[in-house]
């Protein structure tokens, strides 16, 4: 039975670019909105897409940005033959303001990034304690098996000269490296990443870029990528970016006290 | 008036709405970007033994030996993302690009000649990268916002 046998034919159908008219009879100022094609739909899809696109583009810029003063510090060491205590220095510095700028433009994702996770269990205090221990081990382990092949000096003693003073070493290494960084990776990164990818592919595609953005492919599997993923799993977990600095750092500062006492040669952070 | 002589397209002939059916009934995945992958992983590790052939008989074995073990892992690494592409090809794709371009480029900081040697090659794998990596997103996204689509309001809130 049609709509009009069935007694609803006194409302006839509206056509498309009619003014409407109400029951009183005063006409509507605007006309009806018009449901949108299946063609107008799918190209409002593919242009919605294209613009979430460019923040595959941002994450790159961010990276190369990243990537330029560590490539400029080795090309400087590699060709001049420079001390790369002082190429470190310089480059890392460099390196932390690009990050700072960075961080500036997305200053208002980060703040709530930067609150103590007071609520968190104890279990992730735990992980924060013991995560530095097993990538410091792993790293000493890596370093005896590298000397014992006797396949070449990965010896990274001399970055530690004796003109600087362990203070400032610590500084360098082992406090600035944590903060910016992993406000860089599980900060900034992370952040852009999920909105792209789920957490999870995100911790890992972070934790490769933090390996890669180190040049040291025996670092690279032993304890570097190892250590970023506990810090994204940390960062998604608590809200904080806290947790993961607290374990960049005494990762970094248990490797430096082991190469300032000549504990082991091949260290990263 | 319909030309009789025309052929026939049979129902399996590939169009624009049906992509190639395999006789097991899905469509083909083609163009998502993991043979460049596996490409990679392959060239690496080619790359590798070559140089260590090459350069171990002049007498410089320890820096041929570190060479093939650098190459080895990063050959290593491209052949876990292909396996991960097959899972998760937009984020496999992502890290491959970069860990492709950071290598060359480490790789032309310290021999600025090598950027040029097989730059056809490179050329050509980044830019089916770069291609199957946006192709790689559009289908991802397209697949969540159907699904968002077709399930109930109640189940989307």
């Amino acid at each position: 039975m049609t709509s009009e046998e069935s007694g609803s034919a006194e409302t006839p159908p509206v056509e498309p670019n009619l003014p409407v008219v109400g029951p009183s009879g005063e006409v509507a100022s605007t006309p009806p909105a018009q449901r949108p094609t299946e063609v107008e739909r799918h190209i409002e899809r593919r242009e919605r897409l294209e613009r979430e696109f460019l923040e595959v583009g941002r994450v790159g810029i961010f990276y190369a940005a990243m990537l330029g003063p560590i490539l400029a510090m080795i090309g400087w060491v590699y060709h001049t033959r420079s001390d790369p205590w002082v190429a470190e220095y310089w480059g890392g510095g460099i390196l932390y303001g690009v990050i700072a700028g960075f961080a500036w433009r997305a200053r208002a994702e980060l703040r709530g990034k930067f609150v103590w996770p007071k609520d968190a269990p104890l279990r992730i205090w735990a992980i924060v304690a013991l995560t530095p221990v097993l990538t410091v081990v792993g790293a000493a382990g890596a370093s005896y098996i590298w000397r014992s092949l006797h396949i070449g000096p990965l010896s990274r003693q001399a970055l530690y000269s004796e003109e600087w003073s362990p203070w400032f070493c610590y500084l360098w290494v082992a406090v600035l490296p944590a903060f910016f960084e992993e406000t860089a990776f599980r900060g900034i990164l992370f952040e852009k990443l999920q909105r792209l990818m789920s957490a999870r592919q995100a911790g890992w595609v972070t934790a490769i870029m933090f390996g890669v953005l180190h040049f040291n492919v025996l670092g690279l599997a032993v304890f570097l990528v190892p250590l970023a993923l506990v810090a994204a799993w940390l960062t998604h977990r608590t809200r904080s970016l806290w947790p993961a600095i607290l374990i960049h750092f005494m990762h970094n500062a248990a490797v430096l006290t082991l190469l300032l006492v000549g504990g082991f040669d091949t260290a990263g952070g | 008036m319909a030309d009789d002589s025309a052929p026939v397209p049979s129902p399996s002939a590939p169009s624009a709405a049906q992509p190639y059916l395999t006789p097991d009934g899905p469509p083909r995945r083609r163009g998502d970007g993991r043979g460049y992958i596996l490409a990679l992983a392959c060239l690496q590790a080619v790359g590798g033994i070559v140089y260590f052939a090459i350069n171990s008989r002049r007498g410089s074995q320890v820096n041929a030996e570190v060479v093939l073990g650098v190459m080895l892992a990063l050959s290593a690494i491209f052949f876990g993302l292909w396996i991960w592409a097959k899972k998760a090809p937009f984020a496999a794709l992502l890290t491959t690009l970069i860990v492709f371009v950071t290598f060359h480029l480490l790789d032309a900081v310290i021999d600025p000649i090598s950027l040029v040697q097989g730059i056809v090659v490179k050329i050509v794998i980044l830019a089916g990268l770069v291609t199957a990596l946006k192709k790689a997103y559009i289908a991802k996204r397209e697949r969540e916002l159907e699904a968002m689509e077709s399930s109930p309001p109640t189940a989307r809130s």
